[in-house]
């Protein structure tokens, strides 16, 4: 009898309980992806050119059609803020003016989906010339 | 009938669980089912708005002070505050660069307009150390009055339900939660009668409370805006602190610490990150401290006699004494029977000279006339007169000088001036040479004895003494091997004879985390633990299962991961934190 009250107890205890893990740190682009508040964020630095991609929680692709981010890029010591514009799909691009040589490039992108407050989200990039 | 009851307390059972669980679930249910961000941590209330966060080079904690906010700039990997660097705080498009905080390390202050702003601030924050540059990002939620937050969250009835009321959702799970309670009970009850009504309504109304009280809680961890809302501004005027003293360290229910930055660096506590090590196998002995066979003397008398001080005084303990040096001398004691007997001896040994003298004199005279061989023979007479008077003459007054046989300090003195001392049956003084000593040890298996490469000592007080093995007997002692170990630069202040703790490496190698000794403390129940940084102001005790590599450090067998941030300077104090 006791241990059934306690199961009973227990099991609807355990419920909300349960986590859900996030998928893999690296992107479908091939640059880092993390957590930028409910969406999911990739960013891809190509030579000067700085993308980055906004998936949902499920890695589905959002539209950014009229969203706007700023990316605040950390490199060589220095650092540099760029407008991302929307670029078609799921896309935001800039243009940044790094140097030749990183060792590690760390950027901080503010993103702003229409209608939402801007949430933030930090990658931190090996080498330039992902 | 018997069936009845029971069958009640298993609804009733699963009614509270319901209750207690249903505001659980609600807020989870409520996050979209997507898991983002970290784990859950355990939230603290802090006392001020503070926002922390960390990159792999910095730790950094943002505390909002009246109108400024106030930074702690640590390294991430050694919780080291960070000096002469240059932090940027961003927020909305405004860049405010914070000015290093005079007479503390890795503060520093700025004052802008938005920290006075209720809501959520999205921060980043650049910093630009000597030999890193990096940029971190967090959230800072200032609550809606510029008043600090009460310290202890109201959790009485009318908290609860001043919140159950702004909070739509909230009333609505209350009053399904309070339906439940009452239908539950009315079905239990079968026959409602006004008064099992009543007792319903009254369990409905527990559960709501507790229901809210749980709303409340979980809150906390959202919603400060919404309850500073129901703060009468003014009440919680606490005197501000320049660098926010009302916080202070404490244990959290979880019996993890939340520290504060204040508080990290006032204890200057200091991590190191785990990295996982091969350590030779060790094995712990018992030891002490001797003296060198070669680096140790006794002074003893070789004839019985009285104790006179030598030039300088007899030797005190304690005093340092040079080969050779003159520690005291002994005048012999001479009884009655034997002085008069030496001094009968001595007069006929006289009386014998003058003969002897007198007849070389008359024979020398007569040379010539006497065969030569009657004059040799007087002359070798007189000179064996001669040196046995002077063999007998000194006895009486001749003293014997103790000399220290080596240079060392006396540890022992057991003489006074004046003291009669028997010969060979008393140590005098005792020398040893403090930079010769050695470590005597035991050991009860074979096996440890043979395969002991090198060893660590431990005294009492701490001191490290570094050991190389001389060797074993071969003839046991009480069951035991003793071992002989010559101390590496002997540190001052060893004394023969105290007890040491030896952590001698055998071969084999064992795999772990190689820690400070002072990491390991012990938990209240005397388990040993360390603290592992957990996050920016919060510290977590980890059991761990330990092996001494020597005797400054120990490896960590079981209990703490790689990469995991350990407290090394300051644990045992962290520890004290109640």
């Amino acid at each position: 009898m006791k241990v059934s009250t306690l199961l009973v107890a227990a099991t609807l205890f355990a419920a909300p309980a349960t986590a859900f893990a996030d998928g893999a740190k690296t992107g479908t682009h091939g640059g880092p992806r993390t957590d930028a508040g409910p969406y999911h964020a990739e960013l891809v630095l190509q030579g000067n050119d700085v993308v980055l991609y906004v998936t949902d929680g499920a890695d589905k692709p959002v539209d950014v059609t009229g969203a706007k981010a700023e990316a605040t890029i950390l490199a060589n010591r220095q650092t540099q803020k760029v407008a991302l514009e929307p670029a078609g799909a799921n896309a935001l691009k800039g243009k940044a003016s790094l140097g030749e040589i990183h060792d590690s490039v760390k950027v901080v992108t503010a993103l702003t989906m229409p209608g939402q407050k801007p949430v933030q989200a930090r990658f931190e990039l090996g080498h330039a010339g992902h | 009938m018997r069936r009845g009851p029971i069958h009640r307390r298993l609804l009733a059972a699963a009614a509270i669980a319901a209750s207690l669980a249903a505001p659980v679930a609600l807020p989870a249910l409520a996050h979209e089912g997507h898991g983002h961000g970290d784990a859950p941590k355990p939230v603290v209330a802090t006392a001020m708005p503070t926002m922390e966060t960390a990159s792999p080079d910095f730790e950094l904690v943002a505390v909002v002070q009246g109108k400024s906010l106030v930074v702690y700039l640590d390294r991430f990997a050694t919780n080291e505050p960070v000096t002469g660097a240059t932090v940027e705080v961003s927020a909305g498009g405004e860049a405010v660069t914070a000015s290093p905080v005079s007479g503390e390390e890795g503060v520093y202050r700025l004052d802008a307009a938005w920290v006075s702003k209720p809501g959520p601030h999205e921060l980043t924050v650049s910093v630009t150390a000597a030999d890193a540059a990096d940029l971190l990002i967090g959230t800072l939620e200032i609550p809606a009055t510029a008043q600090p937050a009460e310290p202890e969250d109201g959790s009485g009835v009318s908290a609860i339900l001043g919140q159950v009321r702004h909070d739509p959702g909230l009333m609505l799970g209350a009053v399904m939660v309070f339906l439940l309670g009452v239908l539950t009970t009315v079905a239990l009850t079968r026959r409602g009668r006004a008064r099992t009504v009543a007792g319903a309504a009254l369990i409905g109304l527990g559960l709501l409370l507790a229901g809210g009280a749980a709303f409340a809680h979980g809150g906390e961890d959202h919603s400060h805006g919404d309850e500073a809302k129901d703060r009468t501004p003014g009440a919680a005027a606490m005197p501000m602190a320049v660098t926010g003293a009302a916080e202070s360290p404490r244990r959290l229910p979880d019996g993890s610490l939340y520290v504060p930055k204040t508080s990290q660096r006032l204890l200057s506590v200091r991590t190191m990150v785990a990295k996982t090590q091969q350590a030779a196998q060790t094995v712990q002995l018992i030891g002490q401290v001797v003296a060198d066979p070669n680096g140790g003397g006794h002074v003893q008398a070789t004839q019985s006699g009285r104790i006179e001080p030598g030039e300088q005084g007899l030797p005190y303990v304690g005093q340092r004494v040079e080969a050779g040096q003159i520690l005291a001398t002994i005048t012999p004691a001479v009884n009655v029977v034997d002085r008069s007997g030496i001094q009968q001896q001595i007069a006929m040994v006289e009386q014998e000279l003058v003969i002897a003298e007198s007849r070389v004199q008359r024979l020398r005279k007569l040379e010539g006339s006497v065969p030569q061989r009657d004059i040799e023979e007087a002359e070798a007479n007189l000179n064996g007169l001669r040196k046995r008077r002077a063999a007998l003459s000194p006895t009486l007054t001749t003293r014997e000088a103790l000399r220290a046989p080596i240079a060392g300090v006396v540890t022992a003195n057991n003489v006074k001036a004046g003291q009669v001392i028997e010969a060979r049956d008393q140590v005098l003084f005792e020398i040893v040479d403090p930079s010769r000593l050695m470590v005597e040890a035991v050991a009860f298996d074979p096996r440890v004895a043979n395969a002991i490469k090198a060893a660590t000592a431990t005294t009492a007080d701490g001191t490290s003494l570094s050991l190389e093995l001389l060797g074993s007997s071969l003839a046991l002692r009480q069951q035991a091997i003793p071992l002989l170990f010559r101390i590496g630069n002997p540190p001052s202040g060893l004394g023969v004879g105290q007890p040491v703790r030896l952590v001698a490496q055998v071969q084999g190698t064992a795999s772990g985390i190689v820690l400070p000794r002072h990491s390991v403390v012990r938990s209240a129940g005397g388990q040993p633990i360390v603290w592992q940084h957990e996050s920016p102001q919060r510290f977590v005790a980890r059991p761990v299962r330990t092996q001494p590599v020597d005797g400054g450090t120990v490896l960590v067998l079981a209990g703490i991961e790689p990469e995991a941030r350990i407290v090394t300077d300051g644990a045992g104090l962290l520890n004290q934190v109640r």
